[in-house]
């Protein structure tokens, strides 16, 4: 089976970042309302595992996010290096300042190389679509704080890509694919609309129990244990001011 | 409009926010952790004494099984356990899981303090004697021609790193984590290999000096407070 980027992803990925639409709130990282840009840095700890990241989200209500990462798992001495993308759209619930938004994401992994010593590497396509929901529990005249939830379920296909020494040998590559979901949850902290906080927790489900000695069931996104709960940190700034505009 | 002395304070708090975020996950990143020591009940000790005397001293296996047999250490984890010989040396050496990676949901699982070296053609395995050495390991095994040598490691961190290091070393062909040789509930599952030399006792150095007609014992103070123990006689 053969990976390709899914085409009206990226298209929408385009037109997001031209939207001119109202703001982002739904994530929890409060609206993008004044700034044309927002940068995150980001580190999740995995039971295993640790991960950085850093990305750009850009639009209003419309809102696209690129980003690029490492996923770095110590005790196997195994990396992968990550390139993600996300669009959503944030729909006020009612009166503000509850909003929830509907989201698409695609991210392709890279690795990791000669993973337990078997030559070759692994690659992973991950698309899925969630929804996330949050509301502003307070604010002041400088900082506002923003829970936010949300739930998202991802198809992903793993692949493992044989060196040529490996195919002289007759080892065989493969791809595997399967359905797994993550919940998640968060408190952005907004401050003074320049700097966010946003402290969270992701637990992914769903994955195919694995028999030890065999690559058979193994189709888990790098890094993760199903059901683990695991803690991650975003930093984000906003940059680019824009002109002010009445809501 | 904002004040300018409202946001003068961004790039300090941005420098001190973004400083723990990353130190937030730098544990697999940038090395390992410090580990803590657990007490489980433990039903058994065993020793396995195959590691003959080669090029660079003997090795002794200490195995331990847990009551539970699920019982599995986190990677950060050891079990302490003292060795006392008659003749004067005691060594503390901490247990660690037989298998690794620490956990299951992972194929091709492999014995944590084990390698084998394939040696390339016209090369002998003892040429690795240094380089094994260095990386606090020692022969197990040499095959009578010297192309294959089973080595092993007297800590379990980083076992696929060193195998991937030890690639390099001069003469040697390939490398291959040691597969696992006994996977059931009746197996220890817990081990740790300790250099063993034949000279003078020298207390805390983390080798176990010892002599024919010594008694070597090994003794677990479990969490109910009481002691198991092993007793060996030298021969």
């Amino acid at each position: 089976m053969g990976i390709r980027p899914p085409t009206p992803l990226l298209v929408i990925l385009a037109a997001a970042f031209c939207a001119q639409a109202r703001a982002q709130t739904c994530t929890g990282f409060g609206s993008l309302l004044g700034s044309k840009y927002r940068v995150d840095l980001s580190a999740a700890r995995y039971t295993y595992a640790t991960a950085v990241r850093a990305s750009v989200t850009t639009g209003r209500s419309l809102f696209a996010t690129l980003g690029v990462g490492a996923t770095r798992d110590g005790e196997l001495d195994a990396s992968t290096y990550d390139l993600s993308a996300q669009v959503g759209y944030d729909v006020p619930m009612g009166e503000e300042p509850i909003t929830f938004c509907p989201e698409l994401s695609v991210s392709y992994s890279l690795g990791p190389y000669d993973f337990m010593l078997n030559d070759g590497h692994f690659t992973y396509l991950d698309a899925g679509v969630g929804l996330s929901l949050a509301g502003i529990a307070v604010r002041t005249g400088r900082v506002t704080v923003i829970p936010a939830v949300g739930a998202h379920y991802s198809r992903l296909a793993l692949k493992r890509v044989v060196s040529a020494e490996q195919r002289e040998n007759s080892v065989q590559g493969w791809v595997k694919t399967d359905w797994y979901g993550v919940l998640s949850a968060g408190v952005g902290v907004v401050i003074d609309d320049h700097l966010v906080l946003r402290p969270g927790v992701t637990v992914p489900l769903g994955f195919v129990p694995v028999r030890h000695e065999s690559y058979d069931d193994w189709i888990v996104p790098f890094g993760r244990e199903d059901g683990e709960v695991s803690l991650n940190l975003t930093v984000g700034i906003r940059i680019g001011r824009r002109g002010r505009q009445a809501r | 409009m904002r004040r300018r002395s409202e946001v003068d304070w961004l790039p300090l708090a941005c420098s001190l926010v973004l400083g723990p975020v990353f130190c937030f996950g730098c544990g697999d990143l940038f090395g390992p952790e410090r580990f803590d020591y657990v007490r489980p009940q433990l039903r058994s000790l065993s020793i396995d004494d195959m590691g003959t005397r080669l090029l660079d001293g003997g090795v002794l296996y200490l195995y331990a099984a847990p009551s539970d047999t699920a019982f599995v250490l986190d990677r950060n984890q050891r079990v302490p356990l003292e060795v006392a010989v008659s003749s004067g040396d005691r060594e503390t050496v901490v247990l660690y899981n037989v298998h690794c990676p620490s956990r299951e949901r992972i194929p091709g699982r492999f014995q944590c303090f084990r390698l084998n070296l394939a040696m390339r053609e016209g090369h002998h395995a003892s040429e690795v004697a240094g380089r094994l050495s260095a990386e606090h390991g020692r022969f197990l095994l040499i095959s009578a021609t010297g192309w294959f040598a089973a080595v092993v490691f007297f800590s379990p961190e980083d076992p696929i790193g060193r195998a991937r290091r030890a690639r390099s070393w001069p003469g040697v062909a390939l490398t291959e984590l040691t597969p696992l040789v006994c996977a059931g509930t009746s197996c220890p599952s817990l081990t740790v290999p300790v250099a063993l030399d034949a000279s003078a006792a020298t207390p805390g150095d983390g080798v176990v000096q010892a002599n024919a007609g010594d008694t070597l014992s090994v003794s677990y103070r479990q969490p109910t407070g009481g002691l198991l123990q092993l007793r060996l006689a030298v021969p």
